[in-house]
């Protein structure tokens, strides 16, 4: 380019350059492009199909929905299992019968008021025959645990509710 | 480039990358013939472009899932057809094997399978067969620019990218080519209104 020449613009087209350009692509879209022939379109559809993703309605069909379904109802069963493991319970097990013939065994003899509670939770009333109540306390509470020795599930209840849970 | 369908090609495309045949049957028919024209184009072997453009839309449906570039597929599949016609040819060119006799002139004749509009349509006088005879005087670089300009549809923003070259390069390769274009078809003892 010699000094004082305008750079050449090639994003605009001279008049005649113009012309040319338009029927150059004319002549070479009539000549170059043709509708797609159906036949080779099915060629290259069916060698692409292997690599085609696979449809969700083939991925989720009716096996994998039974086995889909079997598995949620299973694991719900599972799990369900295991809530009723864990759930902690608000009445009495037999634990505290079995743990007051424990601890008995274990201690030998309770204290007046240990024995006192074990006696009112402890349907049997034949296990106050072995406590000692030779305490102030324990005193006054003889006659009416010798009284309530028996049938005392429905106060065990009660003193469990005041005691709280213990699991 | 415009997209002549009825469906969106967003949801075509969305369809295809799913596994459903009949969006993906649809985008071949919509893109192939442009394929097919460009490589046909620059291998002048309709059969070997049917190959190439069949070994294009196998990588294209294989990578559709992982497509995200959205408003940039028609850019995508053309560099994706070149990439494949460039190894094809360095492939026989590294194996020697004989060149087809094939120009775009033959290979203009032998295209005319369907209708064409008349040579008057092109106006000014110019012959069209004469400027496909003429495009065959262009370097293979000024004929790549003219024929993905014209056939693919694309801008010269998309062809930066199909052609890995920037775009004042491309510009200036279409200038180049115009004006030898236009010498090739001058002739000295003739009257042309170019």
């Amino acid at each position: 380019m010699r000094r004082g020449e305008q750079p050449t613009n090639f994003e605009h087209l001279s008049d005649d350059l113009a012309a040319l350009d338009s029927r150059v692509g004319e002549a070479l879209r009539e000549r170059l492009l043709r509708d797609a022939s159906p036949m080779v379109v099915e060629r290259i559809v069916a060698a692409s199909r292997g690599s085609m993703a696979t449809p969700r309605s083939q991925m989720f069909g009716p096996r994998f929905r039974a086995a889909a379904a079997l598995l949620t109802v299973a694991g719900l069963a599972v799990g369900a299992w295991f809530a009723a493991r864990t759930t902690p319970h608000l009445t009495p097990s037999p634990a505290p019968r079995s743990l007051a013939i424990n601890f008995e065994y274990e201690l030998g003899v309770a204290s007046a008021e240990e024995a006192i509670l074990v006696a009112i939770l402890d349907g049997d009333g034949a296990w106050i025959d072995h406590v000692s109540f030779d305490r102030p306390g324990a005193l006054e509470a003889e006659p009416v645990v010798r009284t309530r020795g028996t049938n005392v599930d429905d106060l065990a209840h009660e003193i469990t509710l005041i005691l709280g849970t213990t699991s | 480039m415009e997209h002549q369908s009825p469906e969106p090609l967003a949801t075509l495309l969305a369809l295809a990358s799913a596994g459903d045949e009949d969006a993906w049957r649809r985008l071949v028919e919509l893109y192939l013939p442009r394929v097919l024209a460009v490589v046909r184009s620059q291998c002048h072997d309709p059969e070997l472009a049917e190959e190439i453009a069949q070994s294009t839309f196998c990588t294209v449906v294989q990578k559709l899932p992982g497509y995200t570039e959205v408003g940039r597929f028609e850019s995508w599949l053309m560099r994706i057809a070149m990439n494949r016609l460039r190894d094809e040819m360095r492939r026989r060119k590294r194996h020697a094997m004989p060149a087809e006799e094939h120009t775009l002139v033959a290979l203009a004749e032998d295209a005319t399978q369907g209708p064409r509009v008349s040579d008057e349509g092109l106006g000014r006088g110019v012959d069209g067969d004469a400027i496909m005879a003429a495009m065959e005087g262009l370097s293979e670089a000024d004929r790549e620019v003219l024929v993905l300009r014209h056939v693919s549809g694309l801008s010269f923003k998309q062809l930066s990218e199909v052609l890995d070259a920037p775009v004042g390069t491309l510009l200036a390769r279409h200038h180049r080519a115009l004006k030898k274009l236009k010498g090739l078809l001058s002739d000295p003892s003739k009257e042309e209104g170019l």
